[in-house]
């Protein structure tokens, strides 16, 4: 199963089931406060719950960026290699 | 990013000679401000998800004299907030996309006239 439709498939159950409560399809009594309240402001949960996780996502990879040095120095050492092999060949390289 | 497994030691007849530009002096990690940024956004992003779902999803089982009850707004507003924001925000987002695309149509139609 390829992740998009492993997603699809996800949403699609979770959006029945909730329809389905939502509705009262099934032969199912929630309790009143449930039914009435907390089953209509799911949607708007989920929507706040992802537009935080989304927030905080970036904000933890803001804040835990490594600069890597160990890159940095490789890549100054094949730099100052690629300089000196170009102006072995006659290139100006400042 | 490079692996390690790729670094090349044979640099042939070249020496490598050290020159400043190759000992790495700087700190690792984000600059300062970078930091406080990010960490705000984590707090904000967890507070905001605290608050709401004690709001929306505890709240209306916890008994109605409980002092709780006193920091939050009635419990209509839970539903009309995030309403709200996402009308104005889609508005905002979808009238900037609109505007962008009837600037780039006119471009075309100076472009061939």
């Amino acid at each position: 199963m390829t992740r998009a439709t492993e997603a699809a498939a996800f949403f699609g159950i979770t959006t029945t089931i909730y329809l389905a409560l939502l509705f009262q399809w099934l032969p199912i009594t929630l309790p009143e406060t449930v039914q009435n309240f907390t089953l209509p402001v799911l949607p708007w949960w989920a929507l706040v719950t992802f537009g935080a996780y989304s927030l905080g996502n970036i904000g933890y990879h803001v804040l835990t960026f490594r600069d890597c040095p160990e890159a940095y120095d490789e890549l100054q050492v094949q730099i100052g290699e690629a300089q000196r092999d170009l102006r072995s060949k006659g290139m100006n390289i400042k | 990013m490079v692996k390690n497994g790729s670094r090349r030691t044979d640099f042939g007849s070249h020496k490598v000679a050290l020159s400043p530009s190759l000992i790495h002096t700087g700190t690792t990690g984000a600059s300062g401000q970078d930091k406080v940024v990010g960490a705000s956004l984590l707090t904000f992003s967890t507070v905001v998800f605290v608050y709401y779902t004690l709001w929306a999803i505890v709240m209306p089982f916890v008994d109605e004299t409980y002092f709780l009850h006193d920091y939050f707004p009635r419990r209509e507003y839970a539903i009309r907030i995030p309403c709200v924001l996402l009308v104005f925000g889609l508005t905002v987002i979808l009238t900037f996309l609109s505007m962008v695309m009837i600037k780039s149509k006119k471009k075309v139609e100076k472009k061939s006239a």
